[in-house]
């Protein structure tokens, strides 16, 4: 429970003092309100107590509107009492600024209490900002005028002047090697920071203004000339171009906290109903656009900073592509703001502009990818990716559970055969990120397909040779007059098959065989080491199995399974010493030589259209791997009598 | 276990006004205790007035008995005694009516007739003392004439003794009654008025800067010790889980169990906390002196995981080391004259007095740096 201030009944007092001085026309009275105004906030500076200073130092807003109601009565003498102190208003805040704080500001030493001034700074300059657009809500043009000459005239602040300090830091970050994790390099750079606020805090408030009148005139609120005049007003083409840049992304990131930006509006709301102000990023960003183009400013340059900062540009980049259309579709509002003749000098213009954007944002994206080109690939990753390929083989892998279960498989380790590499090698597009560590790190969806890919082409590769094997085939109308045939066929040769191959559809769709008398939904062999085997049912006595493999489409095999076939593999193969191998590698410089080489087109240019450098081009190529992943094995033909391989002749609708 | 007085050396509330005084002296208005100065003005609160009769007659007995040389340099015969004591009376009387007359007199011109000024002048010129002075010594006075006659035997000296110790008293009455003309007249001077009231309004302002630090700095060095001992301030939603927080009892009246927090006992404190379990969470919830709250009931450090560390072992019920007492205790600050000028400041400001305006803006402008500079 906190308990009332000693001055919190002043404050309530003070401002009904206030209102009454306004409404008796009294100037002595109101000269006695800014000099009690001036004291406190004076004190507040000295004794640091910011909690009091912000009470005050919103006083000329507070002021303007009581005094500007007054504009509108019919007494000369009252237009006159409110014009006379509407004018000084901005002075006294001036005053507060360019005295008061940068007068007890200067005993300051150490960087907090430099950091503690800089939020009096903050506040002073957010109420200039706050009267700066209330009087432009009011269209008081003349105010306005006023106003900015004081503003302008707000030359340094306390922490100016710090060519010393800056000359110094430069020094330092040459000798760092510009590493930017040196302590010595860090302090300076928060000192030069600190120092740098005041300057910081006063462009942004007048870029602020500057995109918000360039807002309203979008808006309609506004004519041109008086956008015209304003513009002039507001003293352009002072600022350069980095720190118009730096502010930019700041004032579309930041904007919560900055100058209250966030709650300005231009039109009067009902009340009652749930409505948003216009989003502060998208109003600085067409300000910004307009103003850029309007000065001739053309470049962005963004150096300076550090890749955190310069995240937004991206986004900064697809808004004012979008913001292009637009102006472009407004032409005729604009050519005479930016002070062009036509569409097409302003689309130039607009296209060179968005062209350097691209180039930061290139720059930004050639941080994350320099990263990703360095960084090591790290072994716990691949070891995770290696068990999700193996999880997502097993569960495809149909053929080799039946060599497995009928035990008809041979190692040839020791022999001089060559087996098959069923798998893939290749070349993956910027998939590196999967396989470091750190913020650059992401997940590619999709990629575990890879691995059932590999269970089903062992399949593939079992039903090709064998359908390639010149075995003895058999024709019938439907599947269950195949099964009947083949079946008899191979019993009447002495055989006992024990397993059919088809495709899974005829376990649903073919009407005849799952009526048939002789074909049962429970499989004879339905599990092998726990593991369930792809099964349909069975057809008099004999297992019917099922596979995606695209040899099986309209056909069936049925076998004598353990002595017709058997597949073949190596236990001791130094690459594959897993049943699946996944290898995870990545691009050689070398290789990456190539890719250049054989597609330049591909890797020149980015999706924006900037061209880039070889070594630009060679970085993106390192940011992608190759994977390889596979199995060696082989499959073998024994005995050709002991299975038939079925068509049919009249195969069931898809 | 309840608390009701902490050593000093155990206060925390002693140990901070303690600091306050020798760090910021400006706040206090003398430096040492004034024991007859606090004495006076307890007998001047209206409150204790039955105090002052009683005492008045033990003085009188005193003087009547003690036979002091220096007063029975007077002899007073029996005669001469009878006459006295009746004139005496009468004195007494004459100049009780005649002070009460010109005071009220006075107090209709009055430089500015406010309730607050009333107020102040009877305070100032302590008039209920000097009242209640008079009339008990007039009291005394008929007693001893009414009982001239019935002397026990033997004690017939202490008469003219009683006599002349009564006759030093009304003597000592003309003394307190041209204190309170002082007091009165000064109270019919504006500006002198004036400044009065802005002398009060700056010790009201310190007092309640005072109650302030007390409440902050206390709270400051609660924190600071939690922290020290690596505990984390339990935030509103770790409280609502009631793992970190709890109360003996789950159905909880909220505010029923609000207490005044009037001292703290930090050294046993710190000293129960260093004997916990260092492994479990730790967490606290901030209190400071003079404060009303719940949060005595509280409980610091319970583990989260619950299971393996003996719980009741690791409570540590708060209001063992809290002295408390019943909420209505609680020390407000006071804004009587923070009022009376604000009032003023309005009446300034319609009356269109500029110059009063001003001053009153000038005396706000000190307070404003008062509570700067301490705060």
């Amino acid at each position: 429970m906190s308990q009332p201030s000693v001055t919190s009944g002043i404050n309530v007092a003070f401002d009904k003092f206030l209102r009454t001085a306004i409404e008796k026309n009294s100037s002595e009275l109101l000269n006695s309100v800014l000099s009690f105004i001036r004291r406190v906030c004076r004190d507040s500076i000295q004794y640091r107590k910011l909690n009091h200073f912000n009470d005050y130092i919103y006083f000329p807003t507070r002021i303007y509107l009581l005094l500007h109601s007054k504009q509108r009565a019919n007494s000369i003498a009252e237009v006159k009492f409110s014009k006379g102190y509407i004018e000084i208003l901005s002075l006294h805040l001036k005053e507060v600024i360019w005295f008061d704080i940068n007068i007890f500001g200067k005993n300051a030493r150490d960087i907090a209490d430099k950091s503690l001034i800089n939020q009096f700074y903050r506040s002073a300059f957010q109420s200039f900002s706050n009267f700066l657009y209330t009087v432009i809500s009011l269209n008081d043009w003349q105010t306005f005028n006023n106003a900015l000459v004081d503003y302008n005239g707000l030359s340094e602040g306390v922490f100016d002047n710090n060519y010393q300090i800056n000359y110094e830091l430069k020094r330092l970050k040459q000798e760092a090697n510009f590493d930017s994790n040196n302590k010595a390099v860090k302090r300076l750079q928060l000192e030069v920071d600190t120092n740098n606020k005041y300057q910081e805090y006063k462009r942004q408030v007048l870029s602020g203004i500057k995109y918000w009148l360039i807002f309203l005139y979008s808006e309609n609120v506004i004519n041109s000339e008086t956008l015209e005049k304003t513009l002039v007003e507001t003293g352009e083409g002072y600022t350069s171009i980095e720190d118009d840049s730096k502010d930019i992304l700041k004032m579309r990131s930041d904007f919560s906290t900055a100058f209250d930006w966030g709650s300005w509006d231009h039109i009067q709301r009902e009340s009652g109903k749930v409505y948003f102000p216009p989003m502060v990023s998208d109003w600085t960003t067409l300000g910004f656009l307009i103003s850029r183009l309007r000065e001739r400013k053309l470049a962005f340059i963004v150096d300076e900073l550090s890749p955190a900062e310069l995240n937004d540009v991206p986004f900064l980049y697809d808004k004012l592509a979008s913001l292009k259309q637009i102006v472009l579709r407004t032409y005729e509002r604009w050519i005479g703001i930016v002070h062009v003749e036509s569409q097409e000098e302003l689309q130039d213009l607009i296209n060179k502009f968005i062209l350097q954007v691209g180039q930061a944002k290139r720059r930004n994206v050639g941080h994350r990818e320099t990263t990703i080109a360095s960084a090591d690939l790290s072994d716990r990753l691949i070891a995770e990716f290696q068990q999700k390929m193996v999880r997502s083989w097993q569960k495809e892998i149909r053929i080799r559970q039946l060599f497995k279960h009928f035990e008809n498989f041979e190692d040839v380790s020791n022999e001089e055969i060559k087996l098959k590499f069923v798998g893939q090698r290749n070349f993956f597009e910027k998939a590196k990120m999967l396989f470091i560590e750190g913020e650059f790190h992401s997940e590619i969806y999709g990629l575990e397909q890879l691995g059932g890919q590999i269970g089903r082409n062992e399949d593939d590769l079992f039903f090709h040779i064998v359908k390639n094997s010149a075995p003895e085939k058999i024709t019938a109308k439907s599947m269950s007059k195949l099964l009947e045939d083949g079946l008899s066929k191979l019993r009447s040769a002495g055989r006992s098959p024990n397993a059919i191959f088809m495709e899974p559809e005829y376990g649903y769709k073919d009407d005849e065989l799952l009526n048939h008398p002789l074909f049962s939904t429970r499989p004879i062999i339905s599990e092998s080491n726990g593991v369930t085997l792809p099964s349909i049912g069975s057809f008099d006595g004999v297992t019917i199995f099922w596979s995606f493999s695209r040899s099986l489409k309209n056909h069936a095999l049925i076998a004598e399974f353990e002595s017709a076939f058997q597949m073949l593999f190596k236990s001791n193969d130094e690459r594959f010493d897993h049943e699946l191998q996944v290898l995870v590698e990545p691009i050689s410089k070398e290789l990456a030589a190539e890719k250049l080489r054989n597609e330049p087109m591909k890797w020149r240019t980015t999706d924006e259209g900037i061209e880039l450098s070889e070594d630009e081009s060679m970085t993106i190529i390192e940011t992608s791997v190759i994977i390889e992943i596979g199995t060696l094995l082989d499959f073998r033909v024994i005995d050709k009598s002991k299975f038939v391989f079925g068509d049919i002749a009249s195969p069931i609708a898809d | 276990m309840q608390v009701w007085q902490l050593s000093s050396k155990k206060s925390l509330r002693k140990s901070i006004l303690e600091t306050l005084k020798e760090d910021q002296p400006d706040l206090y208005i003398s430096k040492k205790p004034n024991i007859l100065k606090n004495f006076i003005s307890y007998l001047s609160d209206k409150r204790h007035w039955w105090t002052i009769p009683p005492l008045v007659i033990g003085i009188y007995i005193a003087l009547t008995l003690i036979n002091i040389p220096f007063f029975a340099v007077v002899s007073i015969d029996e005669k001469i005694a009878d006459t006295l004591i009746d004139q005496r009376t009468s004195n007494v009387a004459t100049i009780i009516s005649m002070t009460l007359a010109v005071i009220g007199l006075l107090l209709g011109n009055l430089a500015i007739k406010e309730p607050i000024t009333y107020n102040l002048l009877f305070i100032r010129s302590r008039v209920h003392l000097i009242v209640t002075y008079t009339l008990s010594t007039i009291l005394c006075l008929i007693l001893t004439s009414t009982l001239r006659n019935s002397t026990p035997v033997g004690y017939e000296y202490l008469y003219p003794q009683a006599v002349l110790a009564g006759t030093y008293m009304v003597i000592s009455i003309l003394f307190f009654i041209g204190y309170l003309f002082r007091t009165v007249m000064l109270f019919s001077n504006s500006h002198e008025l004036q400044q009065v009231l802005k002398d009060e309004f700056f010790s009201e302002a310190k007092k309640n800067i005072r109650l302030h630090l007390l409440n902050k700095l206390s709270k400051q060095r609660y924190i600071d010790l939690m922290r020290r001992m690596e505990y984390t301030e339990a935030s509103f939603w770790s409280g609502l889980g009631g793992v970190i927080i709890e109360n003996e009892d789950d159905n909880v009246d909220l505010f029923k169990d609000d207490k005044l927090i009037y001292d703290i006992n930090l050294i046993d404190l710190e000293a129960r906390l260093k004997k916990c379990d260092p492994a479990i969470s730790k967490e606290y919830l901030a209190l400071g002196i003079n404060e009303v709250s719940g949060s005595h009931t509280s409980y610091i450090s319970i583990n989260v995981s619950g299971s393996c560390v003996d719980i009741k072992f690791n409570k540590i019920k708060l209001e063992h080391y809290l002295v408390r007492k019943s909420a209505d205790q609680l020390l407000s600050p006071s804004f009587e004259f923070a009022k009376y000028f604000e009032g003023k400041l309005e009446e300034y400001a319609e009356q269109g007095k500029i110059k009063k305006a001003n001053e009153v803006l000038a005396l706000f402008g000190d307070i404003y740096e008062l509570e700067m500079k301490h705060t």
